[in-house]
């Protein structure tokens, strides 16, 4: 694909789309609004945590209503099955030939699927997304079925209510793109966001873009050029945070016990290529690795007992091992 | 869109790199200039090392001079201006255009005019600032100022450095100086070209030694050495006559000793030779007798000493005669000529050779002066005064009245003269001086010079200093009388008494034999040690006498007779180590290093 100045102009004007309209709902969390994008025009999916009532669900369901996308809400729960999820198979009667099986798709065929408190429900229905997620196909029975494109999942989950959760598995820890911190608001900002939401209406949101400009914004961004010191330097700080690798880094060896997979580097290149375009440049620098090294690494990497014990939390680690990259 | 634009625009950014690196590292070569002064001014202070200064000076301009040089070579390579350009807020614009250079997509020449865009916007004097390292401009000049400082700090090391330099700078400017003076005499061309070759290889020889040398003690020894050459060469022609004799009878079996006393030009040993012969004489054969008078007779042919063909052709005549009186008178008279020709070998020179020996007394001279000049400023005066006297013994017996070279000796030229009383023969000098010390310099006499009495006398007188003078006269050995004045200079006395004078038939040189045959001596293995014990058993009974004495046993088991060549070497490096070490009297330093030198 051949990309010019146009395509360039047009993925930062659609941010900027984007963001302007998801702002007249969400007060604040601009940087947490930039990273969901980056990761919306990746392809990737994104696993919100915070406390309850920093809008996260508000967040996931104004960027559906403004990318002019299809929405589906699931509200995780334990006694959710995965053929609530994805749909399954009944029984038809039609008029001449008896009953048939009819596949009837569940929540999941939607561009958005915001999957709220995923944590909350039993492994074997958290595991029904993993398909989707990574394959963007759902199988049921003997037949698999496409989902529509884009296809995303915002997943949320509450970091202190622990008590009948059940923590994802690591491997669909990896399949989420990025993992976002959703931090509590300002003073200012909470101010704001009291007087919207008690008064009589919230503003009208515009449609401000389509799932053709997403995935057009896709491969416009993938033609992105990184240099290959940036790139070493992306697989360097993957290679870190393994122990045992040659590259780790000192607090690699000291707190964690499993490093990132090479999604984490996949993630890390491909996100850092829309930051690069989002901030008016045609080329990856060091600041996008860096940028997005935490959300896209915070999830797959493990700390092991000493570091959760010391109260070492995996964004310290990745700064860390940032430092440690920067001095070589 | 071409990178080298890229690269154009960023050329000032490289030039400030290049600047940046330079200041770097000259202020680095600034400190380690300053740090190998500082050990090397703090080692002087404990240990003599000579032109300190000019060695800090050499280390700092010399250091600092590489580093200049090294600065020039300094620029950054375009990878390292690409990264520090991306560093100071191009974010990697600059590293992907060099990747992409060769890319014609139009993703890729975007990104070039992107980043052509960003560094002609940047502010590189902003950005990267030319940066003085004042802290380590700081520490250089702290450390430049403790170099100062320890040079100012008085030390006995220091102060012996100062004296070395001292030495090293008039060793120089005596160099100069005998260059000089060789210069003067090939311009006279009083020389032969034999002669002049010789003498300009040896003072080549010279001039390298004194240039290599270390301290005095090699200069000095250097200028000996270089004098007792150019002693021998003054000499060489003057024993022709007899070395040709030596030749003629050195095949004859009655005449080998007297052949070889010749050689040696050993006056005692012809002597002794010739007296060997008439006993030999009486009991030989006719046959051996002809050849004999015809050997002489040869020799008679040979030699240009008209008396002493004469007396050559006597004897082979009363020897074919067969008239034993004659013999023995001729023999005797034979023996006096050459015991003559030997002492007085200078009297047969022709004037040529006379004025080649001029020539070469005028260098010698200068080599005594050197000697004086550099003794002196190794604070060796009372050598020098010594050899004053010396010099002033050396000119006693030629006839030339005269002054000496300086005659600013100091007053203990006497020292000098009294010792070449000792070997000369001929000759005497009296000097009187204000001091009374320096009278006694004109005692000197040279025992090889001295030789040449026979054609008058040159008077010494030294001078010490300005308070020094005197006169002296001598009386040649065969009656020649002369007296002068003059002021003698520079010389050393260490000639007297040993084998100097054996070039003339006073002196005597070691042992009087061939030098190639090496007298041999006793070499004890270890200089100075016990010799072993011995132990007498006997049977401890009542009766009978015992009587004992205390001996001083002689370790003769522990060296053997060895010829000296051998142990030359060990022994002079003993001696010239006490020189060193011991509490010796320069004077009798000086006379240590010429007794080895002439050794050699």
């Amino acid at each position: 694909m051949e990309v010019n100045e146009k395509d360039i102009k047009s993925v930062i004007d659609a941010a900027a789309r984007i963001e302007k309209e998801v702002a007249k709902h969400m007060v604040g969390q601009s940087d947490l609004i930039r990273q969901v994008l980056i990761s919306i025009f990746a392809g990737g999916n994104v696993l919100l945590e915070g406390v309850p009532g920093l809008g996260k669900t508000r967040l996931v369901k104004t960027l559906g209503k403004v990318m002019n996308l299809q929405f589906s809400r699931i509200q995780f729960t334990p006694d959710l099955m995965p053929a609530d999820v994805v749909g399954t198979n009944i029984v038809t009667k039609s008029d001449d030939k008896g009953g048939n099986f009819k596949f009837q798709p569940g929540p999941i065929f939607s561009n958005i699927v915001l999957a709220d408190e995923i944590n909350r429900a039993t492994p074997k229905t958290q595991s029904a997304l993993l398909e989707a997620m990574q394959e963007r196909t759902v199988t049921v029975g003997n037949n698999t079925y496409t989902l529509p494109q884009p296809f995303f999942v915002l997943a949320t989950q509450n970091p202190i209510e622990m008590e009948g959760t059940y923590p994802l598995p690591e491997a669909q820890m990896d399949r989420f793109l990025f993992k976002l911190n959703v931090p509590f608001p300002s003073l200012g900002e909470l101010v704001d966001i009291v007087s919207m939401t008690t008064s009589q209406e919230d503003a009208e949101l515009e449609r401000v873009t389509t799932g053709e400009e997403i995935l057009s914004i896709r491969n416009i961004t993938r033609e992105i050029p990184v240099a290959k010191p940036v790139l070493e330097y992306a697989v360097k700080l993957i290679l870190a945070t393994h122990p045992s690798s040659e590259h780790a880094a000192e607090v690699s060896k000291k707190f964690i016990r499993f490093g990132s997979s090479p999604r984490g580097a996949q993630a890390i290149v491909s996100t850092a290529k829309i930051r690069a375009v989002l901030e008016g440049r045609y080329n990856v620098a060091f600041e996008d690795i860096k940028y997005v090294a935490y959300p896209a690494l915070r999830h797959r990497i493990f700390l092991n007992f000493e570091g959760m014990s010391e109260g070492i939390t995996t964004d310290n680690v990745i700064g860390q091992i940032i430092a440690d990259l920067d001095k070589q | 869109m071409d990178v080298k634009n890229i690269f154009k625009a960023v050329r000032p950014l490289s030039r400030r790199i290049h600047l940046n690196n330079a200041f770097l590292c000259w202020t680095y070569a600034f400190i380690l200039a300053g740090v190998l002064s500082l050990i090397l001014s703090i080692t002087a202070l404990f240990f003599p090392i000579t032109y300190v200064e000019t060695k800090l000076i050499g280390i700092y301009s010399g250091i600092i001079l590489v580093a200049l040089a090294a600065s020039l070579f300094l620029g950054p390579k375009p990878q390292k201006t690409i990264k520090i350009g991306d560093s100071l807020g191009l974010k990697e614009r600059l590293v992907t255009a060099y990747q992409l250079q060769h890319e014609d997509s139009p993703i890729a020449k975007m990104q070039r005019e992107d980043a052509l865009r960003a560094v002609s916007n940047a502010n590189f004097k902003a950005l990267y600032p030319i940066r003085i390292p004042t802290l380590k401009i700081f520490i250089g000049i702290t450390i430049l100022l403790m170099v100062l400082v320890t040079l100012i700090i008085p030390t006995g090391a220091r102060e012996k450095a100062d004296e070395a330099e001292g030495i090293i700078n008039e060793t120089k400017n005596q160099v100069k100086k005998l260059d000089e003076e060789r210069k003067g005499i090939e311009k006279s061309s009083m020389l032969s070209d034999k002669k002049l070759n010789e003498l300009n290889k040896e003072v080549d020889q010279l001039l390298k030694d004194l240039n290599s040398s270390k301290d005095e003690e090699d200069a000095l020894k250097s200028l000996s050495k270089a004098r007792h050459e150019l002693d021998k060469l003054k000499n060489s022609e003057a024993n022709k006559d007899l070395q040709k004799i030596s030749e003629k009878l050195s095949g004859n079996k009655l005449a080998k000793d007297l052949s070889d006393a010749l050689k040696n030009g050993d006056a005692e040993g012809i002597k002794d030779a010739i007296e060997d012969i008439k006993e030999k004489l009486e009991s030989a054969q006719k046959k051996d007798v002809d050849e004999l008078a015809e050997h002489f007779k040869e020799a008679a042919g040979e030699v240009s000493d008209s008396k002493l063909s004469e007396d050559l052709t006597a004897l082979s005549d009363a020897m074919k005669s067969e008239n034993n009186d004659s013999i023995e008178n001729n023999l005797d008279a034979l023996a006096k000529d050459l015991e003559n020709s030997v002492e007085n070998g200078a009297g047969s020179l022709t004037a040529a050779q006379q004025s080649e020996n001029n020539s070469i007394d005028r260098l010698i001279q200068a080599i005594n002066s050197s000697k004086y000049e550099i003794s002196k400023q190794a604070g060796m005066n009372v050598n020098i005064a010594q050899s004053s006297g010396q010099q002033a013994g050396n000119q006693s017996g030629d006839g030339q009245s005269g002054v000496g070279l300086q005659g600013n000796q100091s007053g203990q030229q006497g020292a000098s003269g009294q010792s070449g009383n000792q070997s000369g023969n001929s000759g005497q000098g009296s000097q009187s001086g204000q001091n009374g010390e320096g009278g006694q310099g004109g005692q000197g006499e040279q025992s090889g010079q001295g030789g040449q009495s026979g054609k008058g006398n040159q008077n010494g007188s030294g001078n010490s200093g300005n308070q020094g003078g005197g006169s002296g006269s001598g009386n040649g050995g065969n009656g020649g009388a002369g007296k002068g004045g003059g002021a003698g200079n520079g010389s050393t006395n260490e000639d007297a008494g040993y084998s100097e004078g054996g070039s003339s038939g006073a002196g005597k040189k070691p042992g009087g034999k061939n030098e190639e045959e090496y007298e041999a001596i006793y070499d004890p293995k270890r200089l100075g040690g016990n010799s072993e014990t011995s132990q007498v058993n006997g049977t401890k009974s009542g009766s009978g006498q015992s009587q004992w004495t205390d001996v001083k046993s002689v370790p003769l088991g522990e060296g053997g007779i060895v010829p000296y060549n051998e142990v030359y070497e060990e022994y002079r490096d003993e001696a010239m180590a006490g020189l060193g070490e011991a509490q010796i009297p320069s004077g009798m330093k000086d006379l240590v290093r010429d007794y080895f030198s002439t050794l050699e």
